[in-house]
């Protein structure tokens, strides 16, 4: 679950608020921050410019898909 | 809506001035794009089989007095001069009695088209055809989400009707004719071109309007927009203006989905729409480039009714519906008007995109009924645990607890794959 989001970045910009959840990430589920860690690495290492988040959006009770540049970093 | 681009580079040498006939024009048109200069020297051949077709709709509503507050008014106000029209003259309507717009006989046994927002609320309907006779009319079946009606009148002999044409062969630049009522002033013909398709203006769940810079005013609502061989490829429906007056931006409903729906009116008295079974949402840039697909095209679905039709046919969150009965799904727009407009009951082809394939899916549509409730989770934000950053997407994340991890299970159908 998103507890916050930092002003500025790539998540703020696509609207993800605090209370959202990452359900999945490029289809696959995740169950903790350490999965989702691992999954955004993951397509970091194979040069990926963008993960695909399905979101549980609570504000609107409803799943969205959300899509997040990576930071080159 | 495939269409075939015809190249523009065919320039002629010179500006042929056209006595022939308006036909001709339109080709010419077309292809001078550059020297576009030249009008039809007369739609009055044309206008003359048309005029007879056209009727002018005015409604008597019984409003109960102290009801419009000036807030009230005003809201009615704003909303007539968004959808562009329902309305006679006067800029601000108070505790209208009678409003006035237009219609067309598509049926020589008396049939009419019409907006439903023309006739919507209505206590007595009256048609006055081209010749002045006035007669009274009944709702056969009326839409508010597609803003489409269907009025029948009694007439001792066969009425003059209207054709439909094809908007889906229309293509911008083409020339239309307007002709409606607006203001009052029955018979009103004006002329213009499709400056834009496909416009969606946030009206309703089904926009998909031929936009024209033929003026259109209050009253024209329900009218028809002829194409250059005379047949209806649009119901004038709406216009966007600061002024409440015409400032060259109107939209027309195309006929291949007022068609559809009115043949439906005619049959039913209602409309049955198609229905899918998902939630949809549009494919950014950015997200086609997230789920490998090769260009932003295609719905895809955020969610899958439970128990719906395409559940039944195998449709799992995170499909891109790319093609549905056939024809492509260019923005996911498109896609809540193509399963509307399919016959309930019937099998239909859907191609989804899923793991970076293409997957083929037969989908027996169902009918739409009236949105069901949605199991709503609780607004408030509940406790995580174990917290965690990620930087590379800006975000703080934490586990989430027990209890909105049963509310998502509960909501959220197995996706196993």
């Amino acid at each position: 679950m998103i507890t916050d989001v930092l002003p500025g970045g790539n998540a703020a910009e696509k609207n993800l608020k605090p209370g959202d959840v990452i359900v999945e990430i490029d289809l696959e589920e995740v169950r903790s921050p350490d999965d989702v860690a691992k999954l955004v690495e993951k397509a970091k290492d194979e040069d990926y410019r963008v993960v695909t988040l399905l979101v549980f959006r609570q504000g609107k009770s409803d799943f969205e898909w959300v899509a997040v540049r990576l930071d080159n970093s | 809506m495939t269409q075939v681009t015809i190249p523009l580079h065919r320039t002629p040498p010179v500006v042929r001035f056209l006595i022939a006939a308006p036909l001709l024009l339109a080709v010419l048109a077309l292809s001078s794009v550059a020297q576009a200069r030249g009008a039809p020297d007369s739609f009055a051949d044309l206008v003359d089989k048309l005029l007879p077709t056209v009727v002018n709709i005015s409604t008597t509503q019984t409003v109960e007095q102290g009801r419009g507050t000036e807030e009230f008014e005003e809201f009615f106000r704003e909303f007539f001069e968004r959808r562009g029209g329902g309305g006679g003259g006067e800029p601000a309507p108070r505790r209208r009695q009678n409003s006035l717009g237009s219609g067309f006989i598509i049926d020589r046994t008396g049939y009419i088209v019409t907006n439903h927002h023309v006739i919507a609320g209505a206590d007595e309907i009256s048609v006055r055809l081209a010749d002045d006779t006035t007669l009274e009319a009944t709702i056969v079946g009326s839409d508010e989400k597609t803003d489409l009606a269907l009025l029948k009148v009694e007439s001792p002999t066969p009425l003059p009707a209207a054709r439909w044409g094809q908007s889906e062969d229309t293509r911008i630049g083409d020339w239309v004719i307007a002709i409606g009522n607006p203001l009052g002033l029955g018979g009103t013909v004006t002329a213009g071109i499709v400056s834009a398709l496909q416009r969606d203006i946030n009206a309703g769940p089904y926009d998909d309007f031929i936009q024209t810079d033929a003026a259109i005013n209050k009253g024209n609502s329900g009218g028809p927009m002829f194409n250059i061989k005379g047949q209806v490829i649009g119901i004038n429906s709406a216009i966007f203006s600061p002024s409440g007056g015409s400032i060259g931006i109107g939209f027309a409903i195309p006929s291949a989905l007022a068609e559809n729906i009115v043949l439906q009116l005619r049959d039913h008295g209602a409309v049955r729409r198609g229905w899918l079974g998902v939630r949809i949402q549009h494919v950014t840039d950015e997200l086609a480039e997230g789920l490998r697909l090769d260009s932003a095209r295609g719905a895809l679905v955020a969610s899958v009714s439970p128990g719906g039709p395409a559940e039944a046919a195998g449709v799992k969150q995170g499909d891109v519906i790319l093609e549905f009965n056939g024809r492509p799904v260019p923005k996911y727009r498109n896609l809540s008007r193509m399963v509307a407009e399919t016959p309930v009951g019937r099998d239909v082809a859907v191609v989804v995109w899923r793991k970076g394939k293409e997957v083929k899916l037969k989908v027996e549509l169902g009918e739409l009924k009236d949105e069901a409730a949605v199991a709503a989770l609780p607004e408030e934000t509940p406790g995580g645990t174990e917290s965690g950053d990620v930087e590379a997407l800006g975000l703080k994340l934490a586990t989430i607890t027990p209890e909105l991890r049963s509310a998502l299970s509960w909501t959220r159908r197995p996706t196993a794959s």
